[in-house]
């Protein structure tokens, strides 16, 4: 049953998710695991499950952050060879796989990263939309460290997600144009690429993204504009988008005298089939391949 | 009396009931009763003038100034990050840091100001650790109020008691320190007594200890986004610093307080650069309005003989007794203030105690001391007692929790009446040792 402290915990996860996108929001999340479990105050028979009813809550955020359901479930796998374990030795055999968990993310991330680099030539037009933090490394690092010339169209989503891009792009002194999506088909007449970032893919091959990314990818699509998506494999999941528990909620809402009933989903999906070049750590993957090549993660 | 005070007392007494019961702004009920006065002929256009307190004006427009550039300096957002790292996620500790920190902005910064941004942050912080934060915020804001009552400049009654009756900011702080402490110390050991399974540690429980977690990562993440000027930062800062300084040093530099706040204020408005238009937006033209329009009322009642006679059949009554008068002022004070505005009560009361103090002289200022604990920790008795309860509350309902006037009530009245007893007990202490 979703106790009140659980639905906390899930607004905040889609709050981080809104802000960083997946892959930051899972490290955040992985730090703040380990650091909880340092504080936990509790007898060693209680400490193991508690982190399984903790993991169970983890399972079920709206939406599921695959990559962490994944860590947590294999962190869960290794737990279950533990034997009884005096409550401080518990608590460090759980930091410690916690911590291996992080730096396999974090080495995985780093790889996409550097795949994602390699994709930005001199003199491209890079249409950012649903950046997550590899493509805003790799946008920075492809700038500095390979020099190249490219100029960026931030696509305005959420304050704090634009924020973030933008922060990006002006400390490195990229040059960008920060436009409202909706205003995307004035830019797509010359040559462009548009990178974008997931939540997960689910079985049936459907990318789980922030909102506005089916409009964006679909416009790209009849424009001929390639569209790049950089996952980790983590992201991968093994269930259908129907169990992506994608968030949604209603409201009554007033604008300018006019009351409404509104409908919102916290993210978008778009068809595997709508993207041209999908990469992971391990490099390039045919796209028709898609999560098949990935269930068994 | 005569017709004229009859007519005086009439139209105060319709202002104040279009205040209580909130039928009109507040200083377009003052100004309303104000012009009434002079369309009947009851005072003259020359003798109004007389009768604003501008030390008080200046004081209120200074500070404000003050604050408003303060603002934007980024200055509040670093204050609350740090303490909310702090607590750690502990209920007792955010209760106590809040508190604290939040009593020590209000006692030089007003309170409406501290809570505005105290407040969202102590109920994004409960609720994320599954809370019920509407015991923090009610303790948060009578905390203000407390905090507020230590200094001359904490809250607007200190600031008209100081300025008509030429009270320094170190008589203020001497005397009202050890009671707002004593009472604040109080007021959260009740709240921690009368609701120990909300201060229960978070440390048995591993999904709060992650929401904490991450809703401490959260606040600093949102902080980062604010964009700090240092140079900005640092002369506000000290500008601040020197505003209270010459505060402090009034009985030496002979600067009356309303004067060194309009001065640094404008000091700082200068070496900023700040837009003064936007300054202007935040300056509360309107409580201005409502201070000048109650000065001239109280005024006219005291021109009038309304004052005198209410002195003399009804404060006086109790007799010269110190101990009883000190009392009497300080629980009149205190429950009326609960009731109604305390502004317009303590422009009211003064020249009632200026008589009583004539009548019967107590020692150090005590009837003073009285008047402005009364009147400040008065405010906490109800919902509708303080500007700052009133705010609460306000952003309590905007982030989805509602709380009743006799819920409120019932938090708070306790602790206020705590923090009464607690300030009748230092002042009989005072009288015990100055008589």
């Amino acid at each position: 049953m979703k106790t009140q402290a659980d639905q906390t915990l899930y607004n905040l996860i889609r709050s981080y998710m809104y802000a960083l996108g997946t892959s930051r929001t899972t490290v955040v999340v992985l730090k703040a695991y380990i650091d909880a479990v340092e504080r936990l105050k509790c007898t060693a028979p209680g400490f193991r499950p508690m982190l399984e009813r903790l993991n169970t809550v983890i399972r079920n955020t709206e939406p599921k952050v695959i990559p962490l359901v994944h860590l947590v479930d294999a962190f869960e796998t290794e737990m279950a060879s533990w034997g009884d374990l005096p409550l401080e030795a518990g608590k460090k055999r759980a930091i410690d796989i916690l911590n291996q968990k992080l730096a396999g993310f974090q080495a995985d991330t780093a790889r996409v990263t550097a795949h994602c680099m390699s994709c930005i030539s001199p003199g491209d037009l890079i249409i950012a939309h649903s950046s997550t933090n590899d493509i805003r490394d790799a946008l920075a690092r492809a700038h500095t460290e390979l020099k190249r010339s490219f100029k960026v169209l931030a696509l305005k989503q959420d304050s704090a997600r634009t924020r973030e891009l933008i922060n990006v792009l002006e400390r490195h002194r990229i040059d960008h144009l920060l436009i409202p999506e909706y205003n995307l088909s004035h830019y797509l007449k010359s040559p462009a690429k548009l990178f974008i970032g997931a939540v997960s893919v689910s079985s049936d091959n459907q990318v789980v993204a922030g909102i506005g990314t089916a409009n964006v990818v679909s416009l790209c699509h009849w424009f001929h504009v390639p569209v790049y998506l950089f996952v980790e494999s983590i992201k991968f999941a093994r269930q259908t988008l129907a169990e992506q528990h994608i968030y949604s909620e209603e409201e009554d809402r007033t604008e300018a005298s006019f009351t409404f009933h509104l409908k919102t989903f916290s993210h978008d999906f778009v068809d595997l089939a709508m993207v041209d070049h999908l990469f992971t750590e391990s490099g390039e993957i045919p796209r028709e391949e898609g999560s098949g090549a990935f269930l068994g993660h | 009396m005569g017709a004229d005070a009859l007519v005086t007392v009439i139209v105060f007494l319709a202002v104040y009931v279009i205040i209580a019961f909130e039928w009109l702004n507040k200083a377009i009920a003052s100004t309303m009763g104000v012009m009434a006065l002079l369309i009947l002929g009851v005072i003259d256009d020359h003798a109004l003038a007389g009768f604003i307190d501008y030390e008080t004006i200046m004081l209120l427009i200074g500070m404000m100034g003050i604050v408003s550039v303060l603002k934007k300096t980024g200055f509040f957002a670093l204050i609350t990050v740090r303490i909310a790292k702090l607590t750690g996620g502990q209920p007792l500790r955010i209760m106590i840091l809040f508190c604290a920190v939040t009593a020590l902005i209000s006692a030089f910064l007003d309170n409406v100001t501290t809570v505005l941004i105290m407040v969202p942050i102590i109920i994004e912080l409960t609720r994320g650790m599954g809370l019920d934060p509407k015991i923090f915020v009610v303790a948060l804001a009578m905390a203000s109020n407390l905090g507020g009552t230590a200094t001359l400049v904490g809250d607007p009654p200190n600031i008209i008691i100081g300025s008509k009756v030429g009270l320094t900011f170190n008589q203020f702080a001497g005397y009202l320190f050890s009671p707002v402490v004593l009472s604040t110390m109080g007021v959260v050991a009740y709240f921690w007594a009368s609701n120990r399974d909300s201060f229960k540690s978070i440390d048995d429980d591993l999904t709060k200890l992650l929401s904490v977690q991450l809703l401490i990562e959260k606040i600093e993440f949102d902080f980062r986004a604010v964009k700090i000027d240092r140079t900005f930062l640092l002369k506000s800062v000290i500008c601040l610093g020197a505003a209270l300084v010459l505060f402090v040093t009034q009985t030496v530099t002979h600067l009356s307080p309303g004067l060194v706040a309009l001065s640094v204020a404008m000091v700082l408005f200068i070496i900023t650069s700040v837009e003064f238009e936007d300054v202007l937006l935040e300056i509360e033209w309107s409580t201005l309005l409502f201070f000048a329009g109650l000065f001239v009322l109280v005024g006219a009642m005291e021109q009038k003989g309304v004052i005198e006679w209410l002195a003399r059949h009804i404060f006086l009554q109790a007799g010269g007794n110190p101990y009883v008068m000190t009392l009497m002022v300080l629980w009149v004070s205190g429950i009326a203030s609960g009731i109604i505005d305390n502004i317009p009560f303590t422009i009211t009361m003064i020249p009632i105690v200026e008589m009583m103090q004539a009548a019967h002289p107590v020692p150090n200022h005590i009837l003073w001391w009285a008047l402005s604990l009364g009147a400040c920790l008065g405010g906490n008795l109800t919902m509708i007692g303080a500007s700052a309860n009133i705010i609460s509350v306000g952003l309590l309902k905007k982030s989805g929790q509602e709380i009743s006037f006799g819920e409120y009530t019932r938090k708070s009245a306790p602790g206020a009446l705590l923090s009464l007893f607690i300030s009748s007990l230092v002042l009989m202490i005072y009288l015990w040792i100055f008589l």
